[in-house]
């Protein structure tokens, strides 16, 4: 029939028509690109993030590689400087933050028993931007000239990129507009996606699922969602006005013409404590699921743990000047934020005493989620305490800028976010494909992470007690930092191996993973009630919510000493009815092509901006050619593309009649 | 057994040779120092134990409470329990504000600049510093900057004497680090920090800037010589006239390894 059928030309919007018609079929690429479905966008946020692991992992081994051994000269200092940049740049902003809107985009629906979340293009929209960002960002590694020759065009000013460092004057070069500009655009992605899960989760929950009947992971993301909001617009502002000293001379941070580099720290460190939390409370919100679930209890003191996670939102606004100790705030604003940081430990502490109050007397199913969640509680606290010996402010004039500190952040960002993202990958893999991942592979996985772990991040406290400054790309042969600078980079491979592992697991475990049902964890959130995968529409019938774990509830009740009693089969009837409706006459968003187009517009306008005083080479290759370009009008194209993306987006229908 | 650990911990830092660097902060040459040390390792009498607490709680719970082959028996099913949990609260807190006296007097202590202290300039710029002292007429000397390449003069100061430290930079943010001595404190372009240090023991004090500065941050060291008052002296002199030198000179052109 195809082969007979001549193509005639069609009308645009007929062709938009039948390309959302493509997209609904969840078949081929097509639906990929247009799609709205928060469970697919979710998987598109995890895949990029994991990507961007890999890249901001074999970054860390470079420079673990360069470090091994004193006087080394795999990489130069240039290269060094743009690679550790790099690193932490991608492992905060296109890592650990993505892969916790991943998970919000998978799961929060789910858990308040919503078919989507309330913007599903601007859901959608988020994530391309997310992406055209993130790739511009890594961009500028081809623009520093012959990338063969090792000549890299990264950005070279740390992540945390203070000026005067970042200015023109001292560093040349277009790596720090990508740095920029590549930010800016990824703090709207940020924006979008917390706007959305804000009003989904205030306004899409299922009857009865009142706030504090909510999940904690929902209650986390929500917390991370205010956070967003607040934190980016501070970081914006400061990327604006190092963009206009950069590109048209304004003076916000040159210090000869009356430029403040203080101001810099305050604007970054405002955005960039809140921002450590960002990264860690997704992570606590999934072990907050898992620990109950592979315990067999309900999770001990719910209300001080949702409470203690505000409150570490709150608190969170008030610690940036301890990144800023040693700068010369003098001795009141020194001891304001010293007492600030002391006191943060409090909730902190709550959570981890509340976590292990849960596995006691519990019967403990010990499985590579659950290893996972108690190595977070495990490591998160070395780094919690860690944390507090930076709150006594004398002595952390020792500690400030070491490798101490690097361990410490890697105790928590490692140990903490990155051990809960993937015990929750293993935790809820089963819930997005019907099948588990493979027990023993996954125990190969925990193990030479968590000993790699251990190799890498500890020998670091040891060297930075021992005077070991960050940010170094050698040192001396008798400064007595090569025993454990060696051991670190043994362990850098280690969890390398172990990534690895995860990544064979993941793909075995999807071609012929064994098969899971609906609720293989005997679990307790309202995700597992319905068909693994889910159908596109998640819930048949809305749900309605009685109580906290409501699905456990519908599953067991309570003798007289408050022991668990399996209720017979069919005893509650939504039980598992849930989703299992043929979904007719659900009218589910359309899918949408507009989301990307306007997303699009973001990275050309970004790389106009970067060049936007070049009219000269822009590229080079292979030491030979050259492109040469004036880059200045990629401005309004990238601006007309996102015209024309928004003006499609809000014009075309949002669902079909 | 927490105090041996704890001594254990310090004496494994300032002893062993895998402990052992000329910028170890747990040798300390100097008062700011060693009460850094100290007020490092106060903090680790109570970090320590509620680290052991935690990770051997979480170990024996592994093993105690693990799922059995044939325990169905699902567990009591216990949703909190706020005296518990307001202990775990208010406990931590109560414990944590009593470092507070220590924070505050310690930042103190270190803020305020003695009043009998001897002056030094430091100057910092891409990649290098160079040190200048008060004559006794009150002019400002100063010696060779150093570089990538040669470690220079170094600083002098005298033993056992407070010297205060005003941190110039010429271009970006750097970091005056002498770990066996003090703390770091930043010095901005655009402003004068300020710090104090005192050298109780005579040697030869390796430093290195410690906020990121750009290509050669890495190899941005320094020397601190911990001399006699005489020393001092005759070191000042020679800025000064340029005459008595030759004791000095050998110095500037020591690897700046050791």
């Amino acid at each position: 029939m195809a082969a007979t059928s001549i193509p005639k030309r069609m009308s645009f919007p007929q062709a938009m028509r039948e390309a959302r018609a493509a997209g609904a079929t969840y078949q081929g690429i097509w639906s990929w690109l247009t799609t709205v479905d928060h469970k697919r966008i979710g998987v598109m946020y995890g895949a990029a993030a994991f990507f961007f692991f890999v890249v901001g992992g074999i970054e860390a081994l470079l420079i673990r590689i360069q470090l091994t051994a004193p006087e080394q000269s795999f990489l130069n200092p240039d290269q060094y400087n743009r690679i550790f940049t790099m690193h932490g740049t991608t492992m905060v902003f296109l890592v650990v933050m993505p892969m916790g809107a991943a998970f919000f985009n998978l799961l929060v629906p789910l858990m308040i028993g919503a078919r989507d979340v309330a913007f599903p293009r601007m859901n959608a929209f988020s994530f391309w931007v997310f992406l055209g960002g993130g790739i511009l960002l890594n961009t500028s590694f081809f623009t520093g000239g012959n990338i063969f020759a090792g000549e890299l065009g990264a950005p070279d000013g740390g992540w945390f990129g203070y000026a005067p460092l970042t200015l023109k004057a001292y560093s040349g070069g277009h790596g720090i507009d990508y740095w920029v500009i590549g930010l800016q655009i990824l703090g709207i992605a940020s924006l979008a996606g917390a706007f959305n899960f804000i009003v989904t989760i205030l306004n899409m929950r299922a009857p009865g699922m009142t706030l504090f009947r909510m999940p904690v992971f929902v209650w986390m993301t929500l917390v991370t969602s205010f956070l967003l909001i607040f934190a980016i617009p501070v970081i914006s502002v400061a990327l604006f006005q190092l963009t206009f000293d950069r590109a048209f001379g304004a003076n916000f941070f040159n210090v000869s013409a009356g430029g403040t580099p203080l101001l810099w720290q305050h604007m970054f460190w405002l955005f960039g404590h809140p921002e450590v939390y960002i990264l860690i409370l997704p992570a606590m919100g999934i072990v907050s699921e898992i620990l109950p679930v592979f315990s067999k209890k309900p999770l001990f003191g719910y209300p001080f743990v949702v409470f203690s996670g505000v409150a570490i939102g709150f608190m969170s606004w008030g610690v940036w000047a301890h990144h800023m100790y040693t700068t010369g705030l003098g001795s009141v604003a020194n001891s304001a934020f010293g007492i600030s940081t002391i006191l943060i430990a409090v909730p902190t502490g709550i959570k981890i005493f509340n976590w292990m109050a849960t596995m006691f007397a519990g019967t403990l199913n010990l499985k590579t989620p659950f290893y996972f969640s108690v190595g977070f509680i495990a490591m998160f606290t070395i780094g919690g305490l860690t944390g507090v010996t930076h709150s006594i402010v004398p002595s952390d004039y020792q500690q400030q800028d070491t490798y101490y500190i690097v361990a410490h952040f890697h105790q928590v960002l490692f140990g903490g976010a990155i051990f809960a993202l993937f015990g929750g990958a293993y935790y809820w893999f089963p819930k997005f494909t019907g099948k588990l991942m493979n027990e023993t592979l996954g125990m190969i996985n925990f193990w030479l992470i968590f000993i790699g772990f251990n190799l890498t991040f500890q020998p670091m406290m040891v060297a930075g007690l021992m005077g070991m400054p960050r940010r170094i790309h050698t040192y001396p042969s008798d400064y007595g930092w090569e025993f454990w600078n060696a051991m670190a980079t043994v362990g850098a491979f280690t969890i390398a191996l172990g990534v690895l592992v995860f990544m064979v697991n993941f793909v075995l475990s999807l071609r012929k993973g064994e098969a899971s049902g609906d609720d293989p964890w005997d679990a307790r959130t309202l995700e597992w009630t319905i068909p693994s995968p889910p159908p596109a529409y998640n819930f048949a019938e809305i749900p309605h919510v009685h109580s906290l774990d409501d699905f456990w509830h519908k599953k067991y009740t309570e003798d007289s000493e408050g022991r668990p009693v399996p209720l017979p089969a069919g005893a509650s009837d939504t039980a598992h009815a849930n989703g299992h409706g043929d979904g007719h006459g659900i009218h589910l968003p359309s899918p949408s092509i507009m989301p990307m187009i306007a997303a699009l517009g973001f990275p050309i306008i970004g790389l106009g901006l970067v060049y936007v005083n070049d009219t000269h080479q822009v590229w080079s290759w292979l030491g030979g050619g050259s492109l040469y370009l004036l880059m200045r009008p990629l401005i309004a194209v990238g601006a007309a593309i996102m015209v024309v993306g928004l003006y499609g987006w809000a014009f075309e229908p949002a669902t079909e009649e | 057994m927490l105090a041996g650990l704890l001594g254990g911990l310090a004496f494994l830092f300032s002893g062993c040779s895998v402990f052992s660097s000329p910028q170890n902060t747990f040798a300390p040459a100097g008062e700011v120092a060693h009460d850094q040390r100290w007020l490092f390792m106060l903090t680790m009498w109570f970090a320590i134990p509620i680290m052991l607490f935690v990770e051997l709680g979480l170990l024996v719970m592994m093993i105690v409470f693990r799922k059995r082959r044939g325990h169905e028996a699902l567990p009591k099913q216990v949703h909190g329990n706020n005296a518990l949990e307001l202990g775990w609260t208010i406990a931590p807190a109560l414990l944590l504000m009593a470092f507070v006296p220590f924070v505050v007097g310690g930042i103190v202590e270190l803020g305020n600049t003695p009043k009998d202290a001897v002056v030094v300039e430091v100057n910092a710029f891409r990649f290098g510093w160079y040190f200048g002292y008060l004559a006794p007429d009150g002019t400002l000397v100063e010696g060779d900057p150093s570089s990538v390449s040669d470690p220079g003069p170094g600083l002098y100061i005298p033993l056992g004497k407070k010297v205060e430290l005003r941190l110039h930079s010429a271009d970006v943010i750097h970091s005056f680090w002498v770990p066996k001595l003090a703390g770091k404190t930043d010095v901005m372009p655009g402003r004068t920090n300020h710090m104090w240090l005192k050298g109780d023991r005579l040697g030869d004090y390796a430093g290195q800037c410690a906020e990121f500065c750009g290509l050669s941050h890495s190899l941005m060291r320094f020397h601190v010589k911990v001399v006699t008052q005489e020393e001092y002296d005759r070191y000042i002199q020679c800025l000064v006239t340029g005459e008595g030198c030759d004791e000095f000179s050998g110095l500037s052109v020591r690897a700046a390894g050791d």
